[in-house]
């Protein structure tokens, strides 16, 4: 058969069918979602393609709304028949099927027609005689069932009542998921468990959980990819700065201000292309990333106790660029410090990045210009906020209609230290003024950083916000 | 790929859009629409968004436009070549009819050598990424560019698309380097019918002589470089023995000349240049969009989500059910009724102070015959008031729709209370009880009131309306 498994999505009116089904196909414009009781009235249906193939259809039904009386009515039909699937064809064959039960009737045809179905449950509700009776039906239908207890992180302790009810239906493999917040894993486990109900198209669904751990890597390394490159960025980032300028208060102030509105700028496109990756929409961004957008998120990387703090855990003397929001480029600067401590930073800092970047430093220094550049703490914050956020777009459901808080304070961030230590080389490349940021670059050099740190971020354990 | 566009040119023109949309986002919907509709395959409707974006942008044009100007990179390498060629003649010949063999050798294959020696290391070293930044082929590519006709808006873009392409697929190194091997190539072609021209219609001396050197220096070098050519036939010269200046046998001279420039300096350039076009070739067919790329990972989201939703069983909109009322005003039974209707487990039954008044108390979870019971009893208690409990955290249904217009009919007035668990917060409580009141409008519940809490329902039961608006009876 070349057209796919065919699932129907069943469920009580409002159980999140849409919702589920929003996360299960990454499209947050899939159907229509409300707090509206039967918002979903026709079946509509919607392809997981493998590489242009449609390797799945999914179904979206109307919700289930009057199983008892329909379940009532069915066993009343007057006539004899060989089993419970022939007394449901010929309710659908009935005039009741266009009126009084028209929309369980579409549900019932399309479990008929479908090779399985996933029966969502919203298990914040006690198992009411109307579930029981919507479990009869479906159970009549004689197709492999799927029992999704949706919304599982609402109520779990009501999880386990509405496990014994599926066993006496029979039904001993059941998903528990979130539609809203689905956790790692979820999604693979269900295709899994489907395959065992469906032996025979085993092989087409292992096809799609291959096909979606895939893309989730890729998504995944697209995401580390382009944290790497503003995180090559920002360490690159430098800004000459006239001596006299800094050391006054208002000056050193804007010279401050212009290069956190650098950054801030290189940030915001970053956020707005790993929110791309994940497909999440652009609108999307000002709802879900309010911290982001607001502008409070900088507030939080360039606060002097989270520098301080980043600082201590980094190992690095951040006391110094914490007053001031970063430090002056120590190397030949040495304007707090002692000379020795100068020297040890310039020759340490020409060591680590390279002695391109002696001649230039050399003709601030005679020129009497400094430079700022960004504190380790802030690349660690940085950091650890940008992956703090892929691992929450991770998480995230497409029917997630809730903001998405990811401040730049955590304790996790420690685990992103060698990160930070490894992107040294990046402080000796030269600028990219005005040059894309978030592309591959035709440096192999700067790539080949990016691309070792994306490696990191990849295998560095960060916390969801 | 799509039909009729080759691999090469569509991950070209990709790149260049890639780079226009750094500077900023093009409107590309109803491209990636028309993309989405052509094609099933993501990597083909990536190519088909290409094209169409491409064609409007006139990137196809300006392609178009340089394949047509290739002429000009033909022109500018034949005056490559003319000037090498040129330059390795004069090396060689420069001294009228006396020609010092060894320093016309390394003159003829120094440079040649030096810079062959670059390209390999080059080759080595950025596993061809990027090549040198003043390699022949990378320094006559921009020239040709610069000097080709009908620069379009986007040139600039399309001719860092190019280079970036060509960085990406770690083929820069190669096709400038294969440029100059070419060039290299002809120009030693030249040079070999020139020297054969010369030796053939011209008696030269070839001579040797030295300040610093020994002859058996030379008699060396001609061994070691005529070792290769002998194998292959070709005589290898021996010098006079004890002298410092002095002549070759003219004609071994002359072939082991002709031989080293063929085997050192043509030979390996040929082949450097075959090896080019091969490696090249076998790129521009298996070259494709890089699908793991951020750039193109937003544009597989943006495709998934345009995946069409088909409706294959629409929604026929019929009338609402409607009963007639079985309740007769003149005959009123017990005063107030109270029917507990699926409530959850943890639900407060009986709500006070709402049960204190009533004159029948029930609740229910809602199966079949509990629900004919219960109509039952109504009809024939006939209750003056009817207060159903519903749990306002549960989704309001058809079902319970039914159960209420069936239990309105057997008695005076009824009203809906909506319980809300304490434990839910009170956002959630509300939320609840708005989603009840909206649907109660919408499946024209007609003539019940909605209540959420039980003192309310309680006094609407004694006989005063704590409500004004027919909806909201609220306190």
């Amino acid at each position: 058969m070349s057209e796919g498994v065919q699932i129907a999505v069943v469920g009580h009116t409002n159980a999140g069918k849409t919702s589920l089904l929003r996360t299960l196909t990454r499209q947050s414009g899939f159907g229509e979602v409300s707090d509206r009781p039967g918002t979903t009235r026709h079946v509509e249906g919607i392809d997981l393609r493998i590489a242009g193939r449609a390797a799945l259809r999914f179904f979206d039904t109307p919700g289930l709304e009057d199983a008892v009386a329909l379940q009532h009515f069915i066993a009343r039909l007057p006539g004899a028949y060989a089993n419970p699937v022939d007394r449901v064809r010929a309710f659908l064959a009935g005039p009741e099927a266009h009126a009084a039960y028209e929309q369980e009737a579409k549900v019932l045809r399309k479990v008929l027609e479908a090779d399985a179905a996933i029966y969502v449950i919203d298990c914040r509700q006690d198992v009411l005689p109307k579930y029981r009776s919507e479990l009869e039906l479906l159970c009549a239908c004689a197709r492999p069932v799927m029992p999704v207890l949706n919304f599982i992180a609402g109520a779990p302790e009501r999880a386990a009542a509405w496990r014994d009810v599926l066993t006496g239906f029979n039904l001993h493999i059941w998903m528990q998921f979130d539609a809203v917040a689905p956790f790692a894993g979820a999604e693979r486990q269900l295709f899994q468990d489907l395959s065992v109900l469906l032996r025979a198209r085993s092989s087409e669904l292992q096809a799609v959980v291959a096909e979606l751990d895939r893309q989730a890597q890729a998504r995944h390394a697209a995401a580390a990819m382009l944290v790497a490159r503003l995180l090559v960025h920002a360490a690159g980032l430098r800004q000459p700065v006239a001596r006299a300028v800094l050391q006054t208060p208002a000056g050193r102030e804007q010279a401050v201000a212009r290069m956190r509105a650098a950054l801030a700028e290189r940030t915001h496109e970053a956020v707005q292309a790993i929110l791309g990756v994940y497909g999440f929409r652009p609108d999307e961004a000002d709802l879900a990333l309010e911290p982001w957008t607001s502008g409070r998120w900088q507030d939080d990387l360039f606060h002097p106790e989270t520098l301080q703090d980043a600082g201590r855990k980094l190992g690095t003397g951040a006391a110094v660029g914490a007053a001031v929001g970063f430090a002056a480029d120590l190397a030949l600067a040495g304007m707090s410090l002692g000379a020795a401590t100068a020297l040890g930073a310039a020759v340490g800092g020409v060591a680590s990045q390279g002695w391109s970047q002696l001649p230039r430093k050399l003709r601030h220094k005679l020129q009497g210009v400094e430079e700022l550049t960004l504190e380790d703490a802030v690349l660690l914050g940085l950091a650890g906020s940008l992956m703090r956020l892929v691992g929450a777009l991770e998480q995230r459901g497409h029917a997630a209609t809730k903001r998405l808080a990811v401040g730049a304070q955590d304790e996790g961030d420690a685990a992103l230290r060698p990160v930070v230590q490894a992107l040294a080389p990046a402080r000796g490349f030269a600028p990219d003024v005005g040059g894309p940021v978030l592309a591959a670059s035709l440096d192999a050099r700067r790539e080949a950083l990016s691309e070792r740190i994306a490696g990191m971020l990849l295998r560095a354990p960060v916390a969801a916000a | 790929m799509t039909p009729g566009h080759s691999a090469l040119a569509t991950a070209w023109l990709a790149e260049a859009l890639e780079r226009i949309e750094e500077t900023g986002a093009l409107d590309d919907t109803q491209e990636l629409a028309r993309a989405q509709r052509a094609h099933t395959d993501p990597a083909q409707q990536l190519a088909a968004r290409t094209w169409l974006l491409a064609e409007r942008l006139g990137l196809v044009t300006q392609l178009a436009r340089w394949r047509e100007a290739a002429w000009l990179l033909l022109v500018l390498g034949a005056a490559a070549v003319l000037a090498l060629a040129n330059g390795l003649v004069f090396a060689v010949l420069a001294e009228g009819r006396t020609i010092n063999a060894a320093g016309a050798l390394v003159s003829a294959l120094g440079l040649h050598l030096l810079t062959l020696l670059l390209w390999l290391a080059s080759l080595v070293r950025s596993g061809g990424a990027s090549g040198a930044v003043l390699s022949l082929g990378r320094v006559l590519a921009a020239i040709a560019l610069r000097l080709a006709p009908g620069r379009g808006p986007h040139a600039d873009a399309l001719a860092q698309g190019g280079l970036r392409l060509l960085a990406r697929e770690r083929l820069a190194v190669w096709a400038f380097g294969g440029v100059g091997h070419v060039v290299w190539t002809l120009g030693f072609v030249f040079l070999l019918g020139g020297l054969l021209w010369a030796f053939a219609f011209r008696a030269y001396a070839l001579t040797w002589e030295t300040t610093i050197l020994g002859p058996e220096w030379f008699s060396a070098l001609a061994r070691a470089t005529g070792a290769l050519p002998a194998w292959l036939g070709a005589p290898v010269p021996v010098p006079a023995e004890g002298a410092t200046a002095g002549v070759w046998p003219a004609r071994q001279a002359a072939w082991w000349l002709l031989s080293c420039v063929a085997l050192y300096g043509l030979l390996p350039r040929a082949l450097c240049a075959l090896w080019c076009w091969l490696v090249l070739r076998r790129a521009a067919r298996r070259v494709a969009l890089p699908l793991g790329e951020p750039y193109y990972q937003r544009l597989l989201a943006r495709l998934r989500a345009l995946e069409p939703a088909e409706v294959t069983d629409p929604e026929r909109p019929h009338a609402a059910p409607s009963l007639a009322r079985g309740h007769h005003p003149g005959a009123p039974g017990v005063p107030t009724a109270v029917v507990g209707f699926e409530l959850p487990a943890g639900a407060e039954w009986p709500p006070q102070p709402l049960a204190d008044g009533a004159a029948w108390l029930v609740r229910i979870a809602g199966s079949m015959d509990e629900q004919a019971q219960v109509q039952a009893e109504l009809a024939r208690l006939q209750p003056r008031s009817l207060v159903v409990v519903c749990d306002a955290q549960a989704s309001p249904d058809r079902g319970t729709a039914r159960f209420l217009r069936e239990a309105a009919a057997s008695a005076g007035r009824s009203a809906l209370l909506l319980g809300a668990p304490a434990a839910e917060g009170a956002q959630a409580a509300e939320q609840g009880v708005q989603r009840w009141r909206a649907w109660v409008l919408a499946s024209r519940l007609d003539g019940w009131r909605v209540f959420d809490h039980p003192a309310a329902a309680a006094q609407w039961a004694a006989g005063s309306d704590p409500g004004t608006a027919p909806q909201e009876g609220s306190p």
